[in-house]
């Protein structure tokens, strides 16, 4: 291992082969995602059940009690003061126990759905078609309240920057298997950034080539990957090559093995200008598979969903769908949600159903989830059906899964009849992601990565197998 | 000095006058006294069987297996040889002793097969259904696994034949007995040359020979026999072969009944039943003993047996008692989990939904819900042959530590580009995952993947595959998941996919295959999960 790349690609000491690995959507961070070292061998623990993810990432935090987590006493008690107990000892962001928050009913209608008979909201008419496939964890806790920490929680195991996300570790343990494309790669739809910018896809400690390459939603897919007018494919490669030879000539001079790594990124870049964008154009796909997903003219949620399934096809290892489209609905919950659903209801069914009928959710996982739940107390003094939202709550969310090894058609997990605390079958982040690190192969106490004197795992000192969702 | 042995009631017949009959020829007298050994050692072995546990009992077994086949073989042998040679009875043989001695050799025949027979289809539908090689090196064919009703059947036959076959030696031997005592040119004399004296050295040589090798059998087995035999363990042989399916494996026959046989039957079981209690079957468990149920359903820590199995070792009440290999913390523990969750006998360990902590105890058991094909120890490819087979398709291990491959089409590789197919035939052995999808090879290429007998997952999405292409498939043993999404298979190609022995999965959307045909197929074969739908759509309709 070269030290260089244990220590942290920020900070003052970076090379500037460093800053360059760092550079987001750079070339040299697409080149090293692709390094041939990853091709030689699998290093899973054990038989994996899936070789892929696709990540969807909500943030804002959607409610649970709109979507999936029926109460109906919340609806009996809609609009009276909560129980103080169920408040003690708790911390929201703006509710304060002591200022009798009134419950909130479900905005939305509920019914059963499918042989396995999940509740679903009105909210989201496709999802409950798909109900069968999926599988529930309704009782899933995080340390954080507020959405930074909450979703680095979720998207790192830790709610502090500076670590690797999901998606990195796995890259990192699993390596990509196309040469030609990154093996994480973050798609978004909403906000370009959100609150956590590129933290949401970092490498933290891991080596940088393990970051997510976000592909840019309009234009090119990636910045600077075509090339100039007049230009051709085949003047690009000559002028690679050409280059290649000098740096030939200086590696027999110098002997660096970095001039040969810088070889190789030139040729992978040069490979991925023709990989990239046929792997991005969704207009290769026939009409019924865009009427399928719902896609439309300009970049959202279902091109995304649609281009996840491409490169989950291409050999993409990790897609991560980052929805930054306002889900925090503190305010105007009911025309927030009947806004917001239908932009994903159709696309993320779509996706699930897609992937199921072509064998594909045989070895890719999909994970739905936003950094925390929602309060089952209105925020705000005013009573307003039309005005009043929901808080955040870090005690109880539900996130849903999908794929093999898993048991479809399940839910694991309760709350209690109000929906602030889990009664049954309560998992915090750390064990989803061990479960995740299981599906792929791994066992989470052992995949570490040594950095600052320390063996470093996705799951820190925590984390347990949820054994009773697997297959 | 004649010593004549003269018992009340024997009525003494006059010598007879015909001549000195020859005495049987050198072959017939050879298989008789092997066939006698063989049934002194194989009677003792069984009896041991019974009284010990573990892996002497396996051991024991073995060797009693290995010895009862041989009878068998040596019986089938003797049969031939006297259909040819047909040896005569002592002709100084009354009627009805003639009679007597025609039918007993008759019953003893058909004994000395029916027996070996009975033992044999007895251990091959027992509940692990393999059949230890005989002498630990000779394989045998088994695999009726798991039929109850045969199995009990066939152990209640074998061992009440067996009790007949005794009888009738004790028979046979003394009508030898007394007719030499009655003539000298007797039976015995004709199978034991020299026997002219019923105490003579030949006599005791071969009475004394067949009890030592009883006591051998019965007594210290371990410390007589020679090494290479002490070392075949009938259990460890059943772990490595068969390892237990959670779907398919039911609690009470994989996990309950090993502890029982090993650590219980020996004293609750066919040859003992102390406290009036056996725990050799589901029904006499829950029939109970002396001291009331055993069991109780559901309720683990009211239970007879668990009470006692839980017990300090040297408490009068604890079981096994001391002196006896005690349960061990992880055996008590599959046992309470199948108690307390009710003590049904039918339910499969999938179906049981083992808690964590029984999770963990069921994998060191190496229960896994893998297929048989992944749980295999397979030594690595060679090296250079797998660089070669790089160039032309992405090749993984598993994972690491294993040798088993999963290979895929290379990204970097034109779909319609020729790939050689034929190089994953050297494979065979490791491949069990192939993904081909989008290849775009002719489909009589394909055909040769038929030859990759391990494969579990095979992945042909969006290839020129054909009805011909799949028929080929069709008796791949462990193929559980074939994507044939985008093909231009049929409905034709149903017929070869219902025929796959251990299919799970099958994805058959986009093809030509029609609705009415997956609707006739998902009936016939509700266990097989077609992937398939009318639309191609989660659309919600207005």
């Amino acid at each position: 291992m070269n030290p260089d790349e244990r220590s942290p690609a920020r900070g003052a000491r970076a090379s500037r082969r460093q800053f360059l690995q760092g550079t987001a959507a750079g070339i040299g961070t697409l080149a090293l995602a692709n390094s041939p070292a990853w091709a030689a061998s699998s290093t899973a623990h054990f038989v994996p059940r899936v070789k892929r993810v696709i990540h969807i990432h909500l943030a804002g935090a959607p409610s649970q009690l709109e979507l999936y987590d029926y109460k109906p006493t919340l609806e009996k008690l809609h609009g009276q003061p909560c129980p103080t107990s169920f408040l003690k000892g708790k911390t929201f962001l703006a509710v304060s126990p002591e200022s009798q928050p009134r419950v909130l009913g479900p905005q939305f209608r509920f019914a059963q759905h499918g042989q396995s008979g999940a509740w679903v909201s009105e909210l989201l008419p496709h999802f409950s078609k798909i109900v069968d496939d999926v599988t529930f964890l309704k009782a899933v806790k995080t340390d954080e309240f507020n959405h930074g920490p909450a979703e680095l929680m979720m998207l790192c195991g830790h709610a502090r920057a500076g670590r690797p996300t999901l998606g990195a570790w796995a890259v990192h343990a699993l390596g990509t298997e196309n040469q030609n494309l990154p093996g994480y790669v973050v798609l978004t739809s909403g906000e370009p950034a959100g609150v956590l910018g590129k933290d949401a896809y970092a490498a933290g400690f891991l080596p940088s080539a393990n970051q997510g390459v976000r592909l840019r939603p309009t234009g090119d897919a990636v910045l600077n990957l075509s090339d100039p007018a007049g230009f051709t494919l085949s003047d690009r490669h000559a002028s690679v090559e050409a280059i290649a030879k000098l740096n030939a000539i200086n590696h027999a001079a110098f002997g660096d093995p970095e001039i040969q790594a810088r070889i190789a990124q030139y040729r992978l870049a040069n490979r991925m200008q023709a990989a990239v964008p046929e792997a991005v154009d969704i207009k290769r796909e026939p009409r019924h598979v865009h009427d399928l997903y719902g896609t439309t003219p300009d970049a959202s949620f279902a091109n995304n969903c649609l281009l996840a399934r491409r490169l989950i096809e291409r050999g993409v290892r990790y897609v991560q769908l980052n929805d930054i489209a306002g889900w925090d609905h503190h305010q105007k919950i009911r025309s927030g949600l009947k806004t917001l659903c239908p932009k994903i209801d159709q696309p993320m069914s779509a996706l699930v159903f897609d992937l199921k009928q072509r064998g594909l959710l045989d070895d890719t996982l999909v994970i739905w989830a936003g950094e925390f739940g929602r309060t089952p107390v209105s925020e705000g003094g005013d009573f307003d059906l039309e005005a009043v939202g929901r808080d955040h709550h870090s005690y109880a969310n539900t996130i849903w899964m999908a794929g093999r090894g898993l048991k479809s058609g399940f839910t694991y997990g309760e709350t209690d009849e109000l929906g602030f605390d889990p009664i049954s079958g309560a998992v915090h982040v750390h064990d989803v992601h061990a479960t995740v690190l299981h599906l792929l192969g791994f066992d989470h106490e052992r995949l570490t990565y040594f950095f600052q004197g320390r063996d470093y795992r996705l799951t820190d000192v925590a984390g347990k197998v949820i054994e009773p969702i697997l297959g | 000095m004649k010593f004549r042995l003269r018992m009340p009631g024997w009525r003494k017949l006059p010598a007879s006058s015909l001549p000195t009959p020859t005495a049987y020829s050198r072959t017939a007298i050879v298989i008789h006294w092997l066939t006698a050994a063989a049934i002194a050692l194989v009677v003792a072995l069984g009896l041991r069987m019974t009284e010990t546990g573990g892996a002497e009992r396996g051991r024991a077994q073995t060797l009693h297996m290995s010895i009862g086949i041989s009878i068998l073989l040596l019986t089938v042998l003797r049969l031939a040889w006297r259909a040819v040679h047909s040896p005569a009875l002592s002709p100084t043989l009354t009627g009805w002793q003639r009679r007597a001695a025609v039918a007993t050799h008759t019953g003893f025949y058909v004994l000395l097969i029916a027996v070996p027979l009975m033992g044999w289809m007895f251990v091959a539908t027992s509940s692990a259904g393999s059949v230890a090689p005989l002498l630990g090196f000779l394989p045998w064919p088994g695999g009726l696994a798991g039929n109850r009703s045969v199995a009990e059947l066939a152990e209640g036959a074998h061992r009440v034949l067996a009790y007949g076959l005794c009888g009738l030696l004790l028979l046979h031997a003394a009508a030898a007995i007394r007719h030499h005592l009655e003539n000298a040119d007797s039976g015995l004399v004709r199978i034991l040359p020299g026997a002219r004296r019923l105490l003579g050295w030949q006599t005791v040589l071969v009475a004394g020979g067949l009890a030592v090798l009883f006591v051998i059998g019965k007594g210290s087995a371990d410390s007589v026999l020679p090494q290479e035999l002490r070392l075949v363990d009938q259990n460890a042989y059943r772990q490595a072969k068969a390892p237990i399916d959670p779907r398919k494996a039911r609690v009470f026959a994989s996990l309950m009944q090993p502890i029982f046989e090993e650590k219980c039957v020996g004293c609750h079981g066919p040859r003992r039943q102390k406290g009036g209690l056996r725990l050799d079957s589901f029904a006499a468990l829950v029939r109970g003993g002396e001291s009331g149920k055993a069991v109780v359903p559901g309720k683990a820590d009211e239970s007879d047996l668990v009470r006692r199995i839980m017990m300090p070792p040297d408490h009068e009440d604890a079981m096994p008692p001391s002196g006896r290999p005690a349960l061990t913390v992880a055996e008590g523990q599959l046992m309470l989990w199948w108690i307390g969750r009710g003590a049904d006998e039918s339910v499969t360990i999938r179906a049981a939904d083992p808690p964590p902590l029984v999770q963990g105890i069921l994998r060191t058991l190496g229960v896994s819900s893998e297929s048989p094909v992944l749980m295999r120890k397979v030594a690595a490819p060679d090296p250079q042959a797998l660089a070669k087979l790089r160039e032309s398709f992405s090749v993984q291990f598993l994972h690491s530590g294993s040798g088993l491959l999963e290979v895929e089409r290379s990204f970097d590789r034109d779909p319609e580009e020729p790939l050689p197919l034929e190089d994953l035939v050297a494979f065979a052995e490791q491949l069990v995952w192939l993904d081909l999808s989008g290849v775009r090879v002719p489909a009589k290429q394909l055909a040769v993947l038929a030859r990759l007998r391990n494969l579990q997952r095979l992945n042909l999405a969006g290839t020129r595959a054909t009805d011909e292409t799949v028929r080929a498939f069709r008796d791949l043993p462990y193929l559980e998941t074939l994507n044939l999404y985008g093909t231009g298979v049929t409905d034709a190609a149903l017929d070869s996919i219902a025929r796959m022995p251990s299919l799970v999965s099958v994805y058959l959307d986009e093809t030509a295959v029609s609705a009415a045909a997956v609707a006739r197929f998902r009936a016939s074969y509700p266990q097989v999960q077609v992937i398939w739908a009318a639309t191609a759509s989660v659309a919600v309709t207005p």
